[in-house]
């Protein structure tokens, strides 16, 4: 068995690992530190969910095929790294939800209240490159996300999304045991939708939400097949820069602080802005290398966001009044650590131990800020990660198994005023629940290589998670997902 | 590098990204006159108590409050548009034969739509109006939905209806009456609207007249006049439908165009902006009035005293287009009574004075929940045999939106 062979098979095992530090690799410059020489994947998947306890805009249950290509090369002092893939999927039972990409466009979802099925298809591509000039690399990163989804029944969404990303960053040796970098990035994001609706004499309710249930008076309205519907657009530019210092070889510090800022617009019809949503970020992190193989780390995220809302006259000409309503600040903490071994001269394994704190506290509010909805979530989780590989002459196996355990610390909902009808409970309570539950996560992953020559293996990989709740209804409560893929690395 | 510095570059950047902002909400003062009916000047009235009610429509927040301190109120506002009314009770007092001071009371109220608040501060100037709830004929049921036949196809083959009801406990006679569909629509608002009759007249796109020389149509006290479209059994063609056979008129529109039932007497057709037969707004856009003119009065006669030409300024996106049309009117004082139709969803204004109707009702929301459906008002109390419909000329709290049909039957219950 060939180094190359160990190269392949190593990266899974070591994604985990290499993963905790993704802060640092963010930094297209600081890349060519990347713990990887060479290897190119190129896979199949097929996945699919089925959860009883959900976000109810994401939908119960949906599959997703895949393929991806990924390609690593590092050469001399040059670095090159690119991937593309391609996902067809669809989630079930999508509701309060017409669009795309939800996380990224809260609170401001365009919502119907008609459960259907959500098709999506996604291409995505990826390039870097990395220079590496006596003490210094120079890097660019950039990739390009182009997206469809689309609803085959009435109230029909299409959405189309642009999304493209651009980073570059500068690492530079400035003392002997140290890295240090310095990188900008850029994501400039735009989904335009289509809502419209096909049936004679049909109708369907359509509400511009603006957070915990309040929905927009002016602009929610009855979509019919005469009235033309509904267009929206969202975009969203977000700029970022990031500082890290990364130590080389021995046992030292690591260190990370990142800022950004990201514009969220809605605008709607004839190019007239509903809301505007402002999130602010800040994330620190520090990691020490206490031995070879073992590390910890501890991060700390806060971000702020600031909802807008524009008022109109009845014609929608005249911008009446700006009200900054909606407000929602997250604090994440994590310490982790994480250790690697030998089991024997042809096992390894290597695990992360983590805990996880998360505080979501979200405000819509009135005159004088007084709150007049509002929701507080905090939860604690423990987790547990481990890989075990075992090399054979012209194979490995790979076990990946994680569990995880969140326990709510505490959590309060007060919602109702100014909220579209029914928004409360189909909505509003049914998020909350799966956002503040306790929850037992495990997942299971086992990958094996044949190894077909020096160059190339081909892999089979099979994941399966499990998830149960802890709630207080009697009804379904456990979550559970799949996937298999094929795969060819060479 | 110190750690330290670390440290404090990160508490500025997390401390930047955290910093707020106090200028979240603007707001306004709202300085609110509230003046008597000018045609109880010099008769000492008073208000008993009133109950002001501002709607952010923006945001469809409803701020009430109750108040006896009139004529001036002041809300903090947030800014926004605004629908404002202000409803209440006065006494005053009039003259009797013999000279004698007779205390009255009369219900009064003010109404202003889409009123911007911004800037900080803002007074505005109310009067109130009287009304008086109908002690007559009265509109207790509309139509206008269309029903779905059982395939889910729309039927709209004529049984569309309006019931009349006599509220009062006398015999009325129903020759003269007459009953309007609004020229203007209640989910549009009008840009530069001119000139806004609407304090003094309803505009009117189509108006029918019951015939008669005055005492050919007697009506009982808690009786109904059903009028429909087409005056036959609907169930027959489409089993959601109704029986309107027994239907005392119809509005007609010609024998070229429409279908007669020469069973059932056919109402004058004063006049139609429609070039095709009459079917009521089935979303629910446009309004209907009951009203009696002060004298005879003939088509024709009508057509040429009564028309009324406006314009208004159509807005669409970045353009503008100056627009004006032709219809008619009938003065508020023939006006018996008024039922403001719209769709929750996207209502914008009043289609006429609040003095005729105060709000509006609906069936469904514009969608398909309206089919089948009417807007059916409600029974106040029972006397004997006879129902008491509810009449405060406030049609959200008077009707029933999205009802059971029932023509031709008024219920005993709600």
């Amino acid at each position: 068995m060939g180094n190359a062979q160990n190269n392949r098979t190593n990266y899974e095992f070591q994604k985990d690992q290499i993963g905790l530090f993704s802060s640092w690799w963010n930094n297209p410059a600081m890349r060519f530190h990347y713990p990887l020489e060479e290897l190119t994947e190129v896979s199949l998947s097929q996945s699919a969910y089925d959860n009883n306890v959900y976000n109810v805009q994401k939908g119960d249950k949906g599959n997703n095929f895949e393929f991806l290509a990924n390609s690593f090369t590092k050469k001399q002092n040059k670095l090159f790294y690119g991937g593309a893939s391609y996902n067809n999927g669809v989630q079930k039972n999508v509701n309060w939800n017409t669009l795309t990409d939800i996380d990224r466009l809260y609170p401001y979802i365009v919502a119907d209240t008609i459960p259907d099925k959500m098709r999506k298809e996604q291409y995505y591509f990826s390039g870097g490159y990395a220079q590496k000039m006596n003490e210094s690399v120079l890097g660019i990163f950039a990739s390009y996300t182009a997206s469809t989804s689309y609803d085959r029944r009435d109230p029909r969404p299409y959405n189309k999304v642009f999304d493209l990303q651009l980073a570059t960053g500068i690492s530079r040796k400035l003392l002997p045991d140290y890295n240090f970098g310095l990188n900008v990035f850029f994501d400039r994001y735009q989904q335009d939708q289509k809502l419209s609706l096909f049936k004679d004499n049909g109708s369907a309710s359509v509400f511009y939400l603006r957070g915990l249930g309040v929905a927009d008076a002016t602009y929610s309205t009855v979509i019919t097949k005469t009235n033309g519907g509904a267009d929206n657009t969202y975009k969203q530019n977000c700029y970022g820069v990031n500082l890290s210092m990364l130590p080389l070889n021995k046992k030292r510090l690591f260190v990370s602080l990142s800022a950004s800022i990201n514009n969220l617009e809605l605008t709607s019809g004839n190019n007239q802005t509903v809301s505007e949503y402002d999130k602010k970020l800040g994330k620190l992190e520090f990691a020490y290398k206490i031995s070879k193989g073992y590390n910890i780390k501890l991060l700390g995220e806060l971000s702020k966001g600031d909802g807008t809302e524009f008022n109109y006259d009845i014609s929608k000409k005249y911008l009446l009044n700006k009200a900054k309503k909606f407000t929602n600040i997250t604090q994440f903490l994590q310490l982790a650590f994480a250790g690697e071994m030998n089991l024997g001269s042809k096992t390894k394994a290597n695990f992360i131990l983590s805990s996880d704190y998360h505080s979501l506290e979200e405000k819509y509010l009135k005159i004088g800020n007084a709150s007049i909805n509002n929701k507080n979530i905090k939860n604690l989780s423990i987790g547990f990660l481990a890989n075990v590989l075992r090399q054979y002459e012209q194979s490995s196996l790979l076990f990946k198994l994680e569990t995880n355990y969140r326990n709510n610390l505490s959590k309060e909902l007060n919602a109702g005023r100014l909220a579209a009808d029914k928004a409360i409970e189909q909505l509003v309570m049914p998020n909350y629940t799966f956002q503040s539950s306790n929850r037992l996560f495990t997942n299971l992953l086992i990958r094996y290589d044949y190894f077909i020559n020096e160059k190339y293996a081909l892999y089979l990989k099979g994941n399966f998670a499990y998830s149960k709740f802890n709630q207080i209804d009697t009804g379904e409560n456990d979550n559970r997902a799949y996937s298999i893929a094929i795969g060819l690395s060479f | 590098m110190k750690i330290r510095n670390i440290i404090i570059a990160a508490a500025l950047l997390i401390s930047a990204a955290s910093c707020d902002d106090n200028d979240a909400i603007n707001k306004s003062f709202v300085d609110v006159k509230v003046s008597m009916p000018s045609h109880l000047e010099g008769k000492s009235a008073e208000l008993e108590n009133a109950v002001f009610t501002l709607e952010n429509v923006n945001t469809g927040e409803k701020l009430v409050r109750e108040t006896s301190y009139i004529p001036q109120v002041y809300f903090d506002l947030e800014d926004g548009l605004y629908n404002i009314s202000v409803e209440g009770t006065i006494t005053y007092s009039n003259l009797s034969l013999d000279n004698k001071s007779i205390q009255k009371e009369t219900g009064v109220r003010a109404k202003q739509e889409n009123i911007k608040v911004i800037g900080g501060d803002l007074d505005l100037n109310l009067e109130f109006v009287t009304f008086n709830p109908s002690q007559g004929f009265l509109i207790s049921e509309i139509f206008f939905a269309d029903t779905r036949t059982p395939e889910g196809k729309q039927y709209a083959a004529g049984d569309q209806y309006i019931e009349i009801y006599n509220n009062s406990d006398k015999v009325l006679y129903a020759d003269g009456l007459c009953i309007a569909e609004t020229e203007l629509m209640s989910v549009e608002a009008l840009n530069e609207y001119t000139p806004d009759i609407r304090n003094e007249a309803v505009p009117v796109s189509s108006v029918y007249m019951i015939p008669g020389s005055g005492n050919e149509y007697p009506v009982q006290p808690g009786e109904t006049l059903l009028i429909s479209d087409i005056a036959i059994n609907h169930k027959e063609a489409n089993k959601n439908s109704f029986d309107l056979s027994k239907s005392n008129f119809e509005w007609f529109d010609g024998e070229d165009i429409d279908t007669d039932v020469p069973e059932v007497k056919n109402m004058i057709k004063m006049v139609s902006t429609s070039k095709s037969v009459w079917h009521l707004h089935s979303r629910g856009f446009k309004s209907y009035i009951l009203f009696k003119f002060d004298k005879e009065v003939l088509p024709e006669e009508y057509v040429k005293n009564y028309a009324y030409h406006y314009e208004y300024l159509f807005v669409f996106n970045d353009m503008e287009f100056p627009m004006d049309f032709d219809a008619w009117k009938v003065p508020n004082e023939f006006i018996i009574d008024a039922v403001q139709c719209s769709t929750p969803s996207e209502y914008q204004w009043m289609v006429m004075s609040s003095s005729l109707d105060a709000s509006y009702t609906h069936s469904g929301d514009g969608d398909a929940s309206r089919y089948g459906r009417s807007v059916k008002r409600k029974v106040l109390h029972v006397e004997g045999d006879r129902s008491i419909l509810q009449d405060t000329n406030d049609s959200a709290s008077d009707f029933i939106p999205t009802a059971e049909p029932s023509p031709g039957i008024i219920e005993t219950l709600n």
